[in-house]
């Protein structure tokens, strides 16, 4: 009896076996240009500054903290619109956070996902800004290097370049990995 | 010499754009922090988003809805703590609170969760509906859900429901509305405004819920979301960034545009 569960099991293997080489797309790995997957790095001690107004491209959310009003640039952070005189509103600055989708602010620090990470902005009075974060804290958080759907090349991750914080589809060259 | 003077200009810019920033701040920390000693935290200023929002902030708690996921954080301290997260089961899209309990619109449906314990926060009730994208506004009595069909969106039609939520364990269906593709939503008083996109802006009376009178179309605001404060209305359209007034004479009013391609 316990033999002919073994012989069982065993078939039930070599046939899954042989209909996975049947299906299983082996990847090749000597091709030069693919559509792919490519991490997007960013510093593991990145810090968000201030920086001078960009032009609109990509606008998404809007916010309001006090006289201000923020409109997210999709992916790329946030512009600051001086909004004292609502008949006259200026943009007067940017931060840029990569992969930021949504901010909220409280007294002196904004809160800002960036990819899987949490950042809290803290603007001192100097007005440099201490960023902390709060890191691995959501969904999209891919801490195991490889891109979000499989079946496809990607661009090995080279932890020297940063922390990958998400991926992005673009064409690679010459690729070594494929999940 | 000509690229020296822009840096310098540009530093100075940023240098005054900090200061304005800093300057805000330092007023609303001050406004907080006005009898010594006694730290009023609920008093420190918060930021209002749009009816499309994922994040929710309110005095010390943070409020994220990621995909399936609601995340609250505690944001006492410089850097925050997560301290609570749940799996709704649900594809989350937005975030909205009243009183004590997160609405949150999914792709399914409209869950409540009661937060007066943060750590802890429990499922009240959720009113199911067809898949769709589906923000949510509410004035404590009705929640105003927009469902829109479309790509991601799922399959279904395009309206505006009103259910009473009094009854928070039991929310119930009063009144649906045909709308043409609904975006973003917007409650002042009785008067709800609801962003169509490439169909324009629509401003309902809804005093009487089984009853909501368009009062008017505007085609060519090509509205997405709003943010309410007061009377003032903010609309983000497809073209600018659109500040209006609704005047004591019930007359909706620009104050300014900046379109987008142009700034």
């Amino acid at each position: 009896m316990k033999n002919k569960g073994h012989l069982i099991s065993i078939v039930l293997i070599i046939t899954m076996g042989f209909l996975c080489g049947c299906f299983e797309f082996i990847p090749e790995f000597d091709i030069e240009e693919v559509e792919g997957y490519k991490p997007i790095y960013v510093d593991a001690d990145f810090g968000v500054e201030l920086e001078a107004p960009i032009p609109f491209s990509d606008q998404g959310k809007i916010y309001h903290y006090s006289h201000y009003i923020f409109v997210e640039e999709v992916g790329r952070g946030f512009h600051i619109i001086e909004n004292t005189d609502k008949t006259n509103p200026n943009k007067v600055g940017f931060f840029q956070i990569p992969l930021n989708t949504n901010i909220a602010v409280r007294g002196n620090i904004v809160y800002a996902n960036s990819g899987p990470h949490l950042l809290a902005l803290k603007i001192l009075e100097d007005g440099s800004i201490i960023t902390n974060k709060l890191p691995n804290v959501f969904n999209s958080a891919n801490t195991k290097n490889i891109p979000p759907v499989s079946g496809n090349y990607f661009e090995c991750v080279d932890e020297d370049l940063g922390d990958v914080i998400g991926w992005e589809l673009a064409t690679i060259k010459n690729p070594k990995c494929y999940y | 010499m000509g690229t020296s003077n822009y840096k310098k200009s540009k530093m100075l810019l940023l240098k005054k754009i900090k200061h304005v920033f800093i300057f805000t701040l330092l007023i609303a920390l001050g406004v907080s922090c006005g009898s010594e000693g006694d730290f009023q935290f609920d008093d420190i200023n918060v930021s209002k988003g749009g009816s499309m929002s994922q994040f929710y902030i309110e005095q010390n708690f943070l409020y994220v809805i990621e995909e399936t996921t609601l995340s609250i954080f505690d944001i006492i301290n410089d850097t925050p703590s997560i301290i609570a997260k749940v799996d709704i089961r649900m594809q989350g899209e937005t975030i909205a609170k009243l009183n004590n309990t997160l609405l949150i619109g999914t792709t399914t449906g409209v869950l409540f969760y009661d937060v007066s314990n943060p750590e802890v926060p429990e499922q009240i009730s959720e009113y199911v509906h067809i898949t769709s994208c589906d923000p949510v506004v509410s004035d404590g009595q009705y929640a105003f859900i927009t469902l829109r069909s479309g790509r991601n969106c799922g399959v279904a039609d395009d309206v505006l429901e009103i259910i009473d939520i009094s009854d928070l364990k039991n929310p119930v269906l009063v009144s649906s509305y045909s709308m043409v593709s609904p975006y973003g939503l917007a409650l002042m008083g009785t008067n709800l405004f609801v962003g169509e996109l490439y169909n324009g802006m629509s401003w309902f009376d809804v005093s009487d819920v089984t009853n909501i009178v368009l009062l008017k179309s505007y085609s060519e605001i090509m509205a997405i979301d709003f943010i309410v404060n007061g009377s003032d209305l903010t609309i983000t359209t497809k073209n600018s960034l659109l500040q209006m007034q609704l005047t004591e004479t019930n007359e909706l009013v620009k104050l300014s545009e900046m379109v987008y391609a142009e700034n």
